[in-house]
């Protein structure tokens, strides 16, 4: 079923919205979840959440890209359950080596600035990475957007993993600049 | 912690379009970055074409291109093509597979060699046995659970049928090559280092200051100090990042048999030269737009540096030289892995 078409049914609050949703985008959103949790009951949790979240934003929002729009909310509840994992002590898949490579993107002797917004701080990212080349961009997305592990993004872009390994190196250092440029970073 | 969490939810500010065009390239199996060979159009007419001027280039010591061209063959692509790496746009992506024309490169030996040989005949007969659905064989096979061979050579030779293990060990026999029987994996130049039994294989002055280009660098390696390695280097004076380039270097050891190619677009003016190198090794040196390749020969092993400009390329905009493909060949010592070893 085409995307127009499902969200016409959650507009029209007809319960198939989720079962034609389920249909496309469950595997897709499973992935996801299961990168960053890596648990199935955990990943099973968070694409639930995540129809049900679908249902409550569908109206008022009408999505530009469902597929977008449902990742971007089980990617949300699945690092809010890593989290909440992490401070236990337990398990944790992806999205914590994830974080580990991305607080080299953070100076040294320097935090995110706080008062920056949450917002501010996404249109700061997407910027950053629509300027990046092809190769780079698709790299950078797999691993932090999606959470694939590094060697998944290998085999997938016919990459050798040192390679892929460089280009997240190379785009987190560049990202370190960045964000010390738009002033994103206060010294400590 | 709590910093590197904002910037992971930060990323859902990435543009949609960054995003499905990223997703399209995982979770579409059609719309991957996979190339897979489509036919070998003849290795053994192309080599016969080239005879006449391999003698020209024979006669004149110098060997090069014509004296490792394995054939033409075409290759099925979709995303990004593999001989110039453009990347495909999402509509193009959808419209499916394309075919490129290109040419092999021998990483084993120059032409007439029993390991040039070798693999020139595996390569035309594995692109005929897939082609032609296994000839009927089952894939996969049961053989794969029964013959414990399958899984000991699984890194080295792309053999999972018993027509296919019985071809590598037919060509091992016909061309009185011993087959790769052990291979090794890791990551990082000490654990290269100890595999290989001496250091004495990079310029290390090379890479002052940029050394953690070594830190990622990965190798498989084989019986009798057969190898890939694969690092990166910056051509850079200030080590910028956006001029690294992607390093191969493989070391085919004589008297082994050893699958693998290096691959040029058919129709690319590729300019080839001899270069001495810093360690004072004659070398052979090919150039396209956006790929080079090394190559030198000893009596105990064929030992190619390719150089994969692609990144630096894309990053800055430069085009690959002459000048930069000599600095890339001062990086090894090939005399070193050319000698005999213990």
């Amino acid at each position: 079923m085409e995307d127009s078409a499902i969200i016409d049914l959650y507009w029209r609050r007809s319960d198939q919205a989720i079962s034609e949703t389920e249909k496309k985008y469950g595997k897709y959103c499973r992935s996801i979840a299961y990168h960053i949790c890596a648990s199935r009951e955990d990943a099973e949790e968070c694409v639930n959440d995540t129809w049900f979240r679908a249902w409550n934003l569908m109206p008022d929002k009408r999505p530009s890209a469902l597929s977008v729009f449902l990742g971007g909310i089980t990617r949300h509840f699945a690092l809010d359950r890593m989290k909440a994992k992490n401070r236990k002590k337990r398990g944790g898949g992806e999205a914590i080596l994830a974080l580990d490579e991305l607080s080299e993107c953070i100076p040294d002797g320097t935090d995110l600035e706080q008062s920056v917004e949450e917002k501010e701080l996404e249109h700061a990212i997407g910027s950053f990475v629509a300027r990046l080349p092809a190769d780079e961009k698709i790299t950078f997305i797999l691993r932090y957007w999606y959470f694939v592990p590094v060697s998944e993004i290998a085999a997938r872009m016919q990459f050798s993993q040192s390679k892929t390994k460089s280009i997240l190196f190379r785009v987190r250092n560049k990202l370190k600049t960045y964000l010390m440029e738009a002033d994103l970073c206060q010294i400590r | 912690m709590s910093d590197s969490l904002k910037l992971l939810r930060a990323m859902n500010g990435i543009h949609e379009e960054d995003v499905i065009m990223a997703g399209e390239i995982y979770f579409d199996k059609q719309k991957t970055r996979h190339i897979q060979m489509k036919r070998v159009v003849s290795f053994a007419l192309a080599a016969a074409l080239v005879l006449g001027l391999a003698v020209a280039a024979y006669a004149t010591g110098f060997f090069g291109l014509i004296d490792s061209q394995m054939g033409d063959t075409v290759v099925e692509y979709a995303g990004v093509n593999p001989v110039s790496s453009v990347i495909e746009s999402r509509e193009e992506i959808a419209q499916g597979l394309n075919q490129v024309p290109v040419r092999v490169l021998s990483l084993q030996g120059w032409r007439g060699s029993p390991e040039y040989q070798a693999n020139q005949e595996w390569q035309s007969f594995y692109d005929d046995y897939r082609l032609n659905n296994y000839y009927g064989d089952e894939v996969p096979n049961p053989a794969l659970k029964t013959d414990p061979w399958y899984e000991a050579h699984s890194r080295i030779y792309p053999a999972y049928t018993p027509a296919m293990k019985e071809k590598v060990l037919k060509i091992c026999e016909k061309y009185s090559l011993k087959p790769l029987d052990s291979c090794a994996e890791d990551i990082g130049m000490d654990s290269f280092y100890h595999y290989f039994g001496t250091d004495e294989v990079l310029n290390k002055d090379a890479f002052a200051g940029q050394e953690y280009q070594l830190v990622g660098a990965e190798y498989l390696g084989y019986d009798s100090g057969t190898f890939l390695l694969q690092f990166a280097y910056s051509l850079d004076d200030n080590y910028e990042d956006d001029n690294f380039v992607d390093m191969k270097l493989n070391r085919a050891a004589k008297g082994y048999f050893r699958t693998g190619y290096a691959l040029f677009a058919e129709n690319e003016e590729l300019d080839e030269w001899e270069y001495t190198n810093g360690f004072g090794d004659t070398l052979s040196l090919i150039l396209g737009k956006s790929y080079g390749i090394v190559l030198y020969d000893s009596d105990y092993a064929f030992v190619t540096l390719q150089a994969d400009f692609t990144f630096m390329q894309n990053s800055t905009g430069e085009t690959a030289s002459r000048e930069m493909m000599e600095r890339l060949a001062d990086l090894v010592n090939f005399g070193s892995l050319g000698r005999e070893l213990p």
